[in-house]
């Protein structure tokens, strides 16, 4: 109810913003708002002088530093891992539910650490 | 006919006081007089604060309220739908209504903290600034954006808030500029020099401000929010114990109630690891039915199921503090990318040096992550022991963090607030949104020249020294930046030759650099240009004295730099030390 008041009260203004979001009256007419994914790439194609401090240029730089290993399944950490499955585990009781465990599941393990190549 | 060319003739001639008076560097030197004149008067020159709103647009929640309140209401930045209330929509605060929030589905307008579904955060708006809650409409608006907020998201915000809501006058800036500013105010510094850390809900941003204005190439964002957080327990719970994947507010909550920053993460571990008599670390946490328990909580050890026979119960072991470890360690769940210690330390040396002690010293965290308890000694810790040991680290985590930039924002209209820095909406009618965004921007951008001026003095006079060894010729790599590319091959044959000779060199020091220094600003209208990097290579192939040259390296990178942003007027001075 609140948003239609709103609307009532103000005055179609020149530009008429509102056409732009009123779904029901525009219809898929006007989509052209981009994804944050086409902003930052029509960002980078823009002349921007050398040095210019972009979105883009801020990302925290990547780590040196090996990442330690947890137990998939426990968070423990990991002394071994599953040739197999490439799952870590922290001890045989969690080998032993990893032996178990159907492929569809192995693989969400994976993909939870960010490990889903084969290499990973 | 008359009348038509002396109206073309004023507009151009305002056009031109803008720009002049805007763009400009030398502009803003003739601006400070009269600022301070204003200020004497400030009653009939600042914003009233009774009309005034304050609008910290975050991603996860938007806090305004009228600047003369003491503190901001929270409403959620999101359209929700409930599983138990198919038909209805949830915008906003609304979802106080909702009695059963399980299974809450959550529209999102922002995408990584940037504002990208229009259609969704317009109902929002409309609903927060609707009459009953928070109008706005013949207001002065204060309002934040995310740092490097793209183009057309501000032309769109410019254009909902003037054109629909109708205020009356609009100014945006950062958070971690009123962050910033209040901090300095609350720490009695003039001109503020701290480093803003703000860990929201899209990311975290790591700003230096140095004396008042923020060090862009300082600037870090780590791509880690609380949004991150939550997710990623609702993932390791999912595996672990129940299926919580649709539970996204039930788990933000547990989160919130029960996560903290380990300040050992190895011996925490371990302690997890144990049994039951020696682990203080475990909870059971009571899992909300919205029947009988609207909100989960964390269970007495002693009396579990004695209050609710039936209720779901969490058992919450490491992921307490696994979770928030994702911060400072991303590389554990696969992000390529340093922690959070790492990103502030990245983020300091990138400032200049005499400001690294400065920026230590002033840590100031912001945003709901700062919330998780021991965030703050685990931050302490490891800078400590990553810093030089004679540097003090101090770090601030005010007690109400995620209001702390709206507050600020209080601060900035009773020291900035005045009118004319505000936009109105007769300007925006005038020059569109991309004409008045320039004006959004200028407030506390960097200004490093100003800043680094002292280090680098006592730097040049070094690079002399090396100079009179016959090493190798700044004053050709300057001639390069100006000059044509024929021109820096010809200085680089010279350099290759090792006959490079400093009796040219010292005669286009006194007489040559300073017009060339000139000309290469005006050309580049102000804007800071860092030498392109072959440079340093260039000169470092010099023959004979590759021993020495290793050491001031570095330094002559900072040297051409800082001879790109002065002024003439400061450059005086190093002509004097050169003779």
């Amino acid at each position: 109810m609140a948003t239609e008041d709103i609307k009532i009260e103000n005055k179609p203004s020149f530009k008429t913003a509102a056409s732009y979001f009123d779904s029901k009256n525009n219809g898929n007419k006007k989509k052209t708002w981009k994804s944050l994914k086409q902003i930052i790439s029509s960002e980078k194609t823009l002349p921007w002088p050398e040095g210019t401090v972009l979105y883009s240029s801020i990302n925290a730089p990547p780590s040196f530093r090996p990442p330690e290993k947890f137990s998939d399944l426990s968070g423990l950490p990991a002394l071994y891992t599953d040739p197999a499955t490439r799952l870590r585990y922290a001890n045989k009781e969690e080998y032993a539910t990893i032996l178990d465990l159907p492929m569809d599941i192995t693989a969400g393990y994976l993909a939870l650490r960010g490990a889903s190549s084969i290499v990973g | 006919m008359k009348m038509n060319e002396t109206i073309e003739f004023d507009m151009v001639d305002i056009k031109r006081q803008r720009i002049d008076n805007k763009n400009h560097i030398y502009g803003r030197r003739y601006d400070k007089p009269k600022m301070k004149n204003k200020s004497e008067n400030p009653e009939d020159e600042f914003v009233d604060e009774s009309r005034t709103v304050i609008i910290d647009s975050g991603a996860y929640t938007i806090k305004t309220e009228l600047a003369s309140k003491n503190e901001p209401m929270l409403i959620p930045n999101c359209i929700m739908k409930a599983k138990a209330e198919r038909k209805r929509l949830f915008i906003g605060n609304q979802i106080d209504e909702c009695r059963d929030c399980s299974g809450l589905f959550y529209l999102l307008p922002c995408e990584r903290g940037y504002i990208t579904k229009w259609e969704v955060q317009k109902p929002i708006w409309d609903q927060v600034f609707n009459k009953t809650l928070c109008p706005v409409n013949d207001k002065h608006v204060l309002m934040t954006q995310p740092l490097f907020n793209f183009k057309n998201i501000q032309d769109c915000t410019d254009e909902i808030f003037f054109e629909e809501y109708e205020i009356s006058s609009l100014y945006r800036c950062n958070p971690t500029d009123l962050v910033a500013l209040k901090y300095g105010l609350e720490r009695g510094m003039r001109r503020e020099t701290c480093l803003v850390v703000d860990s929201g809900y899209s990311f975290t941003h790591i700003v230096p401000y140095i004396n008042g204005k923020k060090c862009s190439n300082g600037i870090r964002r780590l791509q880690i929010g609380g949004k991150m957080l939550t997710n990623h327990m609702k993932d390791i719970l999912s595996y672990r114990q129940y299926h919580v994947m649709e539970e996204t507010y039930v788990i933000n909550q547990v989160k919130e109630d029960t996560c903290f920053v380990s300040e050992n993460f190895q011996n925490d571990l371990k302690i997890a690891s144990e049994g039951a008599s020696k682990n203080h670390i475990v909870r059971n946490y009571i899992l909300p039915d919205f029947n009988t328990i609207r909100r989960g909580y964390i269970s007495d050890p002693d009396r579990i199921k004695d209050m609710h026979e039936n209720c779901q119960v969490l058992r919450l072991n490491n992921e307490r503090f696994a979770v928030p470890e994702i911060l400072f360690t991303p590389s554990d769940i696969g992000i390529n990318s340093v922690g959070i210690v790492d990103c502030l330390i990245d983020s300091i040396k990138l400032c200049p040096r005499t400001y690294h002690d400065a920026l230590a010293r002033n840590i100031v965290v912001v945003g709901g992550n700062a919330l998780l308890p021991g965030f703050k000694n685990r931050l302490m810790k490891e800078l400590q022991s990553r810093m030089p040991a004679k540097w003090v680290v101090d770090i601030t985590v005010p007690e109400k963090s995620t209001i702390y930039a709206w507050q600020g924002g209080k601060s900035f209209l009773k020291q900035h607030g005045s009118v004319e820095k505000f936009v109105t909406k007769k300007e925006y009618d005038e020059f569109g949104s991309s004409g008045i965004q320039r004006r959004f921007n200028e407030w506390k951008t960097f200004q490093e020249e100003e800043s680094t001026k002292e280090v680098e003095m006592k730097q040049i006079s070094l690079i002399d020294h090396v100079n009179k060894l016959n090493v190798f010729s700044r004053q050709e790599d300057l001639v390069d930046q100006v000059d044509s590319i024929e021109q820096k091959e010809l200085s680089q044959s010279y350099v290759l030759d090792g006959s490079v000779t400093s009796n040219k060199s010292l005669s286009a020091l006194e007489e040559g650099s300073t017009p060339g220094l000139l000309n290469l600003f005006d050309d580049k209208n102000a804007v800071l240009t860092p030498p392109p990097s072959e440079k340093s290579s260039e000169i470092s192939i010099c023959s004979e004295s590759m021993s020495k040259m290793k050491s001031s390296q570095e330094e002559n990178l900072q040297v051409k730099y800082f001879f790109q942003n002065e002024d003439s007027e400061e450059e005086n001075p190093l002509n004097l030390d050169f003779i």
